[in-house]
C-alpha cells in the first residue's frame, strides 16, 4: 500500500477485514506482526514521539471525556500537542467543523453526530501532515456528512493535506478519494485510482461498487 | 507542561466525579464509624489513646490501600473500557507520562483522604501521646502504600484488557496485604506470619505505626520498616515504567 502526498486515499473493505487495525499500524498504536510500515519516512513503531506530531487520527470508536466542555477538550487535546488555544481558536475549531457556540457545553450533552465533529476538530488541531480516518461519518445527517465532505476537500485542496479515510461507504470514496485499496481477509485485493473526468464519475461509482464486490467475493472464494 | 495537563484532568476526574465523591463520602462514612465506635463504646473507649489512634490508623492505611487498587485498575483499563486511551496513544505524549499522571492522581485522592482523616485522629488520639508522630508517620507509610500499590495496578492496567480483570487481581491483592491483620497477633508470630510480616508493606506499614504511636519507638526502629516499603516503592516504580514503555490497545 503506498499513498503519495495530497492524496485522499479510500481504505475499503468489509467488516472484519483489517482496516481498522491497518490504521492503528501506521499510527504507531499496534506492533505489526510483520512486515515494514513507513509513514512520512518514519517507523511508527520506534518514532512514535516525532510522528505523531506529524499525524492525527480520528479513531472508529473514540469515547469521551463527557464532564469535559467541548472548548475545555479541545484545549487539553491541544496541550498535549503542545499548543496553549485561546477560547477564541477553540470557538474557531469548532465552528469548522459546524459546531458554533457549542464551545461552552458538555460534551456528555451533544448528539452522535455533534460528538463525530468534536472529534474531527481534536484530529486537525495539531494540523497534520497526514490525517486518518476511522469510518468519519459515522452518526452524520445527510447535510452533516456532506459539510465534513467539503471540510475535507478544503483541507486537502488548500494545505496539500494527505488523508486516508477507513470506509466501506462508497458514496464517501467517490466523492472525496483519488486513489483507493480494497482490502479484504487481510490482504490488499486491489490498489488504483479513481477517474476524476465527471462524465465518468457516474460509471465510476458503479465501477468502484463492482470492482468492490469482485475483490471481496474473490476473498470469499479463496 | 503536557505532563501537568494529564496531572490536572486525572485529578479534576478523579476528584469532581461523581465515582470521586462517592470514594470520599465512604471513606468519611467508615472513618466517622470507627471513631464512634472508639469514643462511645464501652469496652473501646477503655483503651489507651495511642492504641486507639492505631486503629484509626490501620483504618486509613486500608483506605489508602482501596483507593490505590480502584484508582490504578482503572488507570488504563478504565480508559480502554470507556474507549479514551487511544485518543492519548496517539498524541505525542509517553505512555509512561500517562502512567506517572495517573500515580500523581492517586496521590492526590490519598492526599485528599489523609486530610479528611486528620479530624477523626484529633477526635480518638487528641488527650494521649504521639499525636504528632502518628500524624508524619500515617502519612509517610500511606504515600508509600498508595506508591507501591498504585503504581503495581497501574502497571497491571497497562497489560490487562479490561478494568474487572485487572480489579479482581487488585481485591485479590487487597486481602493478600490485609493479611496481617487477619492472622492475629499470636498467628503473626508465627515462622510464616513474621515472613509475611517483613516483605509485605502493608504489614511494614502497620508496624512502623504501632512502633511509632504505642510503643514511642524513636526513628531507628522505624528503619527496617523505611527500608521495607522503599525497595517495594522502587520496585512498584520499575513494574510501572517496564509496563507501560509500550502500551497497546
Amino acid at each position: 500500500m503506498t499513498v503519495y502526498p495530497s492524496d485522499i486515499y479510500g481504505f475499503l473493505g468489509p467488516n472484519g477485514s483489517g482496516k481498522t487495525t491497518t490504521l492503528r499500524i501506521l499510527c504507531g498504536i499496534l506492533l505489526p506482526d510483520r512486515g515494514e510500515v513507513s509513514v512520512l519516512g518514519q517507523n511508527p513503531a520506534s518514532q512514535r514521539g516525532l510522528l505523531r506530531q506529524r499525524i492525527n487520527i480520528l479513531p472508529e470508536s473514540h469515547g469521551f471525556y463527557g464532564w469535559m466542555l467541548a472548548g475545555e477538550y479541545l484545549r487539553f487535546f491541544g496541550r498535549l500537542y503542545g499548543l496553549n488555544l485561546t477560547d477564541t481558536d477553540c470557538r474557531m475549531h469548532l465552528q469548522q467543523v459546524g459546531l458554533d457556540s457549542a464551545d461552552r457545553r458538555p460534551i456528555r450533552t451533544f448528539s452522535r453526530g455533534m460528538k463525530q465533529r468534536v472529534g474531527i476538530a481534536r484530529a486537525l488541531l495539531n494540523d497534520p501532515e497526514i490525517l486518518f480516518l476511522d469510518e468519519p461519518t459515522n452518526g452524520l445527517d445527510p447535510k452533516g456528512r456532506r459539510d465534513i465532505h467539503d471540510l475535507l476537500l478544503s483541507l486537502n485542496r488548500e494545505k496539500g493535506m494527505t488523508i486516508i479515510i477507513s470506509t466501506h461507504i462508497l458514496d464517501d470514496v467517490e466523492r472525496l478519494c483519488n486513489r483507493i485499496a480494497i482490502l479484504h481477509d487481510k490482504k490488499i485485493q486491489y490498489e488504483g485510482t479513481l477517474l476524476e473526468e465527471p462524465a465518468e464519475k457516474a460509471r465510476t461509482k458503479s465501477g468502484l461498487e463492482s470492482t468492490y464486490i469482485a475483490c471481496t467475493e474473490k476473498g470469499k472464494q479463496q | 507542561m503536557k505532563l501537568m495537563t494529564l496531572i490536572r484532568k486525572e485529578c479534576i476526574e478523579d476528584i469532581f466525579s461523581s465515582r470521586g465523591a462517592a470514594l470520599y463520602l465512604v471513606g468519611c462514612g467508615v472513618l466517622s464509624v470507627f471513631s464512634l465506635l472508639l469514643v462511645s463504646n464501652t469496652e473501646l473507649s477503655l483503651l489507651d489513646n495511642a492504641q486507639a489512634v492505631y486503629m484509626m490508623a490501620g483504618i486509613i492505611m486500608s483506605l489508602a490501600l482501596l483507593i490505590s487498587v480502584i484508582r490504578g485498575s482503572d488507570g488504563f483499563a478504565g480508559e480502554r473500557d470507556r474507549e479514551t486511551l487511544e485518543l492519548l496513544l496517539i498524541t505525542p505524549v509517553s505512555a509512561v507520562d500517562i502512567g506517572i499522571a495517573k500515580l500523581m492522581g492517586t496521590f492526590v485522592s490519598w492526599l485528599i483522604i489523609f486530610l479528611l482523616s486528620i479530624p477523626y485522629l484529633w477526635a480518638v488520639g487528641s488527650t494521649g501521646q504521639n499525636l504528632w508522630p502518628a500524624f508524619i508517620y500515617i502519612f509517610i507509610a500511606g504515600s508509600f502504600l498508595v506508591l507501591i500499590f498504585g503504581g503495581f495496578m497501574l502497571g497491571l492496567s497497562a497489560r490487562m484488557k479490561t478494568f474487572k480483570e485487572v480489579l479482581s487481581i487488585g481485591l485479590t491483592l487487597f486481602l493478600l496485604s490485609a493479611s496481617p491483620v487477619i492472622l492475629g497477633p499470636s498467628l503473626r508470630q508465627s515462622g510464616i506470619g513474621r515472613l509475611i510480616d517483613h516483605v509485605n508493606p502493608f504489614g511494614s506499614a502497620l508496624n512502623m505505626i504501632d512502633s511509632v504511636v504505642v510503643d514511642s519507638q524513636n526513628i531507628s526502629f522505624q528503619l527496617p520498616h523505611l527500608a521495607t516499603l522503599t525497595i517495594c516503592t522502587i520496585f512498584a516504580l520499575c513494574f510501572l515504567y517496564a509496563t507501560t514503555r509500550r502500551v497497546e490497545l
